[in-house]
């Protein structure tokens, strides 16, 4: 770790036990399984290789591989099991090793997963989390890199959550194991490696409690406290929101930045209580612009009748297939340059 | 050999969603034809019904008519723990599966007695009591059987999956992720195909590359047997080697049952697309005739005994029909609840 840190920008990791966020998903794995036989694993990789990210390594060593089950490639077989399984008493751990791969597998999430525990009035509940991978730090274009939290969040009965650091990787996934309902876990790719990599700042090395623990699916938290404006982010954009921040707050501009956390249920009060205060609203998604959580979180802050100092502003992808060239992709994807930008036309308009 | 006792709950089971399904389609044809008065002579189905104006039942109605004896025969082998998924042409397979038919209708009307408080309608009929779905996506089940197949051989309890898909719904893919995974895993599963020959209006010869479905089975190393439901007792032969080899863990089995769809897809469907003389073909094989005639010529049951079951099966429609019509919808405000446990 000493000579990862070395070259960052100097910043001080915040104290406590550091773990990566995938170290962080596979305790919280570790725990639910101990602490219940009904939690098993389901997955394409996830048992003897330990997932393509590492996100359950060691526990098919640890569990067996009758906890721990290596599927063929058959999403739409294999979720179906779970949601069987689900409702016979076992809790489900399926990945879906990429989010853009859930298009094989859509009717069983879209049209069975979500909607079984409503359209029965209760009688059937589907307590499964579907543990998915967006994002892609290389790049891999169109359809491995993804991060389509509007397309999930958008048919109802699905939890959603999407943490942004390792702390909450750990908490939200033992909450969502322990959930009644389906949740969908988006462990996003450029994450993995938190809190080491470029760019170490104190946000990035949150301590991680050895014991297992919940973190509350549904409500957002104030990363850092800002006066100027609100910026409203989740997962990856979380950290390129913090860095913005950092550079502006050397020019005077306080930036209020909240990480979401959870997508479904979403925390409207604690984000129409920080705009209360800023008057001023940013939402930064990685997700595309259009019909999207970007839009929805702008929609719910005009209802809400909260006088804004200046229009709201998004940093979004833009509505279109994801390009491979890094030179395109920049051009239309969120950074920390993006958001800086749109932060301090908000704040200074003139 | 099938004990006589078991022919005869085939029969009665049989006797049962025959006169269900003949009268829901007796209750559907006049209420749309009370539909189609109203709005000037106009096809209802194509009206969009609100408070001021609306029939109990809501959609389309998919009757099982002639599609009795599979269902029967299976379920004359599983228990209430047994899992069994159906389609959208699924009411002789719920009650053969001992979902209450007042439930039933209650739920086919949309009131909050029926069997999931009107949220579902016909094309998700539920009774976790009885383990039994369906769903109106086709081979969606499929799947989801798997699961329940799974769950119980974690559990040890001995119980099996078995879900029905047709002959269209055969041919999606995840039938056949499901066969490979089933039979990869040796899950517990009997895989029930009801040919009847027709997707809606698409003929199963111009869909499927081979005739015989059951043969798909080779591919996944599984038995694969297919039979006219003219043979009920043979039908309820071979789902008893089904089902018993998957409770036994030898894993999963594909039965084709080739049955004779004798209403339209749908209610209301003219069924133009079939041949000049098909339909008066497929009745002259209606299963119920034949195994009615064949049980009371070998003196299994008597005459008398069909007429009383009959009655009984009349009897039971009627008070399923008193019981959805006097029931309450549900209260509009209870629809914002339930989203999530």
């Amino acid at each position: 770790m000493t000579a990862v840190m070395e070259g960052t920008s100097g910043a001080v990791p915040a104290g406590g036990r550091q773990l990566t966020f995938t170290e962080a998903m596979v305790e919280a794995l570790g725990h639910a399984m101990t602490e219940d036989p009904e939690v098993f694993l389901l997955g394409e990789d996830i048992g003897r290789m330990g997932g393509v990210a590492g996100q359950t390594r060691g526990l098919y060593d640890r569990f067996g591989g009758d906890r721990v089950l290596d599927t063929p490639i058959s999403e739409a077989a294999f979720f179906g099991l779970a949601a069987g399984a689900a409702q016979r008493g076992m809790r489900p751990v399926v990945e879906l090793m990429r989010a853009d791969f859930a298009g094989v597998a859509m009717d069983q999430i879209f049209n069975y997963i979500a909607k079984v525990g409503y359209s029965t009035g209760g009688r059937r509940r589907v307590p499964m989390v579907i543990m998915t991978q967006p994002g892609n730090p290389l790049r891999q274009g169109a359809v491995h890199a993804q991060t389509l939290y509007g397309m999930f969040a958008h048919i109802p009965g699905l939890k959603v959550v999407a943490p942004a650091t390792s702390y909450d990787a750990k908490g939200l996934l033992y909450a969502a194991i322990r959930c009644d309902d389906p949740v969908v876990f988006f462990f996003h790719a450029s994450l993995l490696a938190l809190p080491y990599g470029p760019g170490l700042e104190e946000w990035t090395a949150l301590g991680v409690p050895a014991e297992s623990y919940s973190v509350p699916i549904g409500a957002a938290r104030t990363l850092r406290p800002g006066t100027d404006l609100t910026i409203v982010s989740a997962s990856y954009t979380v950290h390129d929101c913090l860095r913005a921040a950092q550079r502006l707050d050397a020019d005077g501009i306080a930036c209020e930045v909240v990480d979401l956390r959870s997508i479904v249920p979403l925390d409207t009060g604690h984000v129409l209580s920080s705009v209360r205060r800023t008057g001023r609203l940013l939402v930064v998604d990685e997700d595309y612009r259009f019909a999207g959580l970007s839009g929805e979180i702008v929609a719910q802050v005009a209802e809400a009748g909260i006088g804004l100092r200046q229009p709201p502003r998004r940093v979004t992808r833009d509505h279109l297939p994801i390009p491979y060239s890094l030179v395109l992709d920049d051009a239309v994807r969120p950074s920390a340059e993006r958001i800086e930008a749109a932060a301090r036309a908000l704040a200074d308009p003139s | 050999m099938t004990s006589d006792e078991r022919r005869r709950e085939v029969l009665r089971t049989m006797i049962r969603a025959r006169a269900f399904e003949v009268r829901l389609g007796d209750e559907f044809a006049k209420q749309r034809e009370h539909a189609k008065r109203a709005f000037g002579g106009r096809n209802s189905a194509f009206e969009d019904y609100n408070l001021a104006f609306r029939i109990p039942i809501q959609g389309n109605i998919e009757l099982s008519i002639g599609q009795e004896a599979g269902p029967a025969a299976l379920c004359s082998w599983l228990t209430p723990d047994d899992y069994a998924a159906g389609t959208h042409r699924s009411h002789s397979l719920a009650l053969a599966k001992g979902v209450r038919p007042d439930r039933i209708l209650a739920e086919i009307y949309g009131r909050a007695t029926g069997l999931v408080g009107g949220r579902g309608g016909d094309f998700m009929l539920s009774d976790p009591a009885v383990s039994f779905e369906n769903s109106a996506i086709m081979a969606q089940l499929t799947a989801v059987a798997l699961g329940h197949a799974f769950a119980h051989t974690r559990h040890r309890t001995g119980g099996v999956a078995t879900v029905c898909i047709g002959d269209g719904a055969s041919n999606q893919g995840i039938v056949h992720e499901t066969m490979n995974l089933a039979a990869a895993w040796r899950l517990p599963v009997v895989f029930v195909i009801e040919d009847n020959g027709y997707a809606i209006s698409t003929r199963r010869d111009r869909a499927s590359a081979v005739a015989d479905l059951s043969v798909r089975a080779a591919a996944y190393g599984i038995p694969g047997t297919a039979l006219d439901d003219a043979d009920v007792d043979g039908l309820i032969a071979v789902m008893g080697q089904a089902v018993t080899r998957a409770r036994a863990g030898d894993g999963p089995s594909l039965v084709v049952v080739r049955t004779h769809r004798l209403r339209g897809a749908f209610e209301g469907d003219n069924q133009s697309y079939r041949p000049p003389g098909e339909l008066k073909r497929e009745a002259g094989a209606d299963a119920l005739d034949r195994y009615t005639a064949l049980l009371t010529g070998a003196a299994v049951v008597s005459r008398a005994w069909v007429d009383q079951v009959r009655a009984a099966a009349e009897d039971e429609f009627g008070q399923a029909l008193a019981f959805a019509e006097s029931s309450p919808d549900p209260e509009p405000a209870t629809a914002q609840e339930g989203l999530f446990a």
